[in-house]
């Protein structure tokens, strides 16, 4: 079977063999579902909420062309200027031309998932102009030249040894294994490029459509200084970030923290409506909201849509076994996990399918999902539509005829006592140890006990039944 | 409004109708100043590391607030309009305690935007007034709008905030429901470009997971809880 590709294989085995990342991922996956559980246990109707919280999504998405409209006519009456991002490309075009025609340098940026989507630091750096990454996390796999390996941790793979290395190197810090001491030359470091940056970049987490207002979480309020400080801030957004109205929003954050790290808020959660007004001492000049579609739009009105509903905690990375084991590399993607094997292949020119396998389909993921999104109906999708692309002609034509038999009994009967005498032939001792051709590769690690005799049918004739 | 993007949406779109379900209740259902809201801010302040000082009168508050700022050697302060509007007295107090205190103008009239932004941030401390706080989750809800200068709580290590106790909501969505009805939310949006929701000093688990306090916001927040109504 050609899935997963040799590549994927690749990362797969160096994910597994990577024992700091194996611990590193251990310690930190279960300290975050003991803090989550411990968020929702004090959140009343907890179940209730992530019931309210689906349905908020999935009417949005339903009447998305409505909220969508709404939203970019609400940002430009606050003074915003909304452009429409039809691929990758269309939106690192606006921002770089922007950039170009307001002769910005240096650019000041906050996490934003949906930037490393398309690829936007690499555009602006091949234009020569500085991007900064302004969140710790992301600060540092940008100094290692990585990308991150999780949504809400991006530097979770990494030790501190590894930091205070970086950050002597390029911030010329002193040596030092304390944390705090890396965090406060990274302070310093990045309260320079805050002050200096003529331009920030941040995400979106919500975009609420009745009044245009940008909605954006952060700890560490470097998402404040990137949407106050800089003359000009634009927002990049997924087109299916919006949500109808304050109280629904209010809604979603009362299960987003809680579901990506356990907080009952976050520290910051900023709600951003148009540039800075008249009588403002401070933020913005302008503000920019760059809406990305970039493969979105084709997928609502199908199976796929609920995938949409995401709201990017990260929950499910944090419960699924195959992200604990292999980390959030391997995957290759810039949307890891459960969601990211999903989302994945809907963006852009859509490759990455194959990342459907990375699953056992255990359920943990949906089990955690705060907007119970279907994942391993999703994933199982992917796999029927992948199906017919990647698996061998042989094996596609033996489940044909293998559909053919098992709807005839006679036939299927017929093929059971063959099989039978097949695989007792090949026995040895009571055990099958080894099967010819491409029963070979399953034999290698299992051992099968033969049929015993009799089989069910012969029993079941010899009490006078019926055909069974 | 049409774009090709928007075009397909709308094309692509079921309109399916989705029930809304039951309305979940409140994370927190008390009267607004109420002793249950405030024992619960209380707790959730110090789960989220906000300290905080309850103070009878305004000019108890005052005078806390510049005994904190002595015992840390903070000599500059910014404090926005906003706040000084809200709190008559408070800067004198604050100047006549030998503090100097930056705010007024807008940040573009003081000259080159990033030289008014470099003094801003050679404040020790920044005190601003909020718009409420919420018990549930031990949060201050703070605005720009006509002199709410967002720097305040953000440039300086430390944040000083003032809430009154009829300020003091069980929840936000306790605030949003009022707000909603008395047509405020609306009037907030219009005239204030931010509102920020501020739960706690600003904090990273980045590295190892360790919580480090004060990576690029405010590495402590005080809260002074005034009792008397105005």
């Amino acid at each position: 079977m050609s899935v997963p590709s040799p590549a994927f294989r690749a990362r797969i085995r160096q994910g597994l063999s990577d024992a700091v990342l194996q611990e590193a991922l251990q310690r930190a996956t279960r300290s975050f579902q003991i803090s989550r559980e411990k968020a929702f246990a004090d959140l009343p109707d907890a179940e209730a909420v992530r019931d309210r919280a689906r349905a908020i999504r999935a009417h949005t998405i339903a009447h998305l062309d409505r909220y969508l409209e709404q939203f970019a006519r609400e940002v430009e009456r606050h003074g915003g200027k909304v452009f429409w991002a039809a691929t990758a490309q269309e939106a690192c075009d606006y921002i770089l031309g922007l950039a170009r025609a307001r002769g910005i340098s240096l650019v000041a940026k906050s996490k934003s998932m949906v930037s490393e989507e398309i690829g936007l630091n690499a555009a602006l750096e091949a234009a020569g102009i500085r991007v900064v990454e302004t969140d710790l996390g992301e600060f540092i796999i940008q100094l290692a030249g990585e990308r991150p390996s999780h949504i809400i941790t991006p530097a979770i793979h990494k030790r501190r040894e590894d930091v205070s290395q970086l950050f002597q190197k390029h911030l010329g810090m002193p040596p030092t294994d304390e944390i705090p001491a890396m965090t406060a030359a990274a302070r310093q470091a990045l309260r320079q490029v805050f002050l200096d940056a003529r331009m920030g970049i941040s995400g979106v987490n919500f975009g609420i459509a009745e009044t245009g207002t940008l909605v954006l979480v952060t700890n560490e309020g470097n998402g404040r200084m990137v949407t106050t400080l800089p003359p000009i801030h634009v927002a990049l957004m997924g087109i299916e970030r919006v949500v109808p109205t304050w109280e629904d929003a209010e809604i979603l954050l009362r299960v987003l923290a809680r579901s990506a790290t356990g907080q009952a808020l976050t520290a910051y959660t900023s709600f951003l409506t148009g540039p800075r007004r008249p009588k403002e001492p401070d933020g913005p000049e302008e503000l920019h909201v760059v809406l990305v579609d970039n493969g979105r739009s084709r997928w609502l009105g199908t199976p796929l849509e609920e995938a949409l509903y995401c709201i990017r905690c990260g929950a499910c990375l944090n419960a699924c076994p195959v992200y604990q084991a292999i980390g959030g590399h391997a995957y290759g993607s810039v949307y890891p996990g459960p969601i990211g094997s999903i989302v994945t292949p809907m963006l852009g020119e859509g490759a990455g399918a194959e990342l459907a396998y990375a699953s056992s389909l255990c359920g943990a993921c949906q089990e955690i999902c705060p907007v119970r999104i279907a994942i391993p109906d999703l994933l199982i999708r992917w796999r029927q539509m992948e199906a017919g692309r990647l698996l061998p002609a042989w094996e596609r034509a033996a489940l044909w005829a293998y559909a053919r038999i098992a709807r005839h009994p006679a036939a299927w009967a017929r093929l059971g006592r063959w099989a039978m005498a097949l695989l007792r032939r090949l026995g040895r001792g009571g055990w099958l140890r080894w099967g010819p051709g491409p029963l070979r590769a399953w034999t290698a690690i299992r051992d099968l006990p033969v049929p015993q005799r009799p089989a069910f049918r012969e029993w079941w004739a010899s009490r006078g039944g019926g055909v069974p | 409004m049409t774009h090709p993007v928007l075009e397909r949406v709308r094309r692509q779109v079921t309109r399916r109708p989705v029930p809304s379900g039951p309305v979940p209740r409140w994370p927190l259902d008390a009267p607004r100043g109420s002793a249950a809201a405030l024992e619960r801010l209380q707790a959730a302040w110090a789960a989220v590391g906000v300290a905080f000082v309850h103070c009878p009168t305004e000019a108890t508050a005052f005078r806390e607030i510049v005994a904190r700022l002595r015992e840390r050697k903070v000599r500059h302060v910014l404090m926005d309009a906003r706040t000084d509007r809200a709190y008559p007295g408070l800067r004198e107090a604050l100047e006549d305690a030998g503090l100097t205190v930056m705010s007024g103008g807008l940040l573009r009239e003081e000259g080159p935007r990033y030289l008014g932004l470099g003094r801003w941030a050679t404040a020790e401390a920044g005190i601003t007034e909020v718009v409420a706080a919420f018990a549930d989750t031990g949060t201050l809800w703070v605005a720009g709008g006509a002199g709410g200068m967002r720097c305040a709580s953000l440039l300086p290590p430390l944040h000083v905030a003032l809430v009154r106790r009829a300020q003091v909501y069980p929840c936000l969505a306790a605030w949003l429901a009022e707000a909603r009805a008395s047509g405020a939310l609306m009037e907030w949006v219009e005239e204030s470009s931010a509102l920020i929701a501020i739960t706690g000093p600003s904090r990273t688990s980045d590295i190892e997971k360790t919580l480090t306090l004060g990576v690029h916001g405010p590495r402590e927040v005080i809260a002074f809880l005034i009792e008397e109504a105005v």
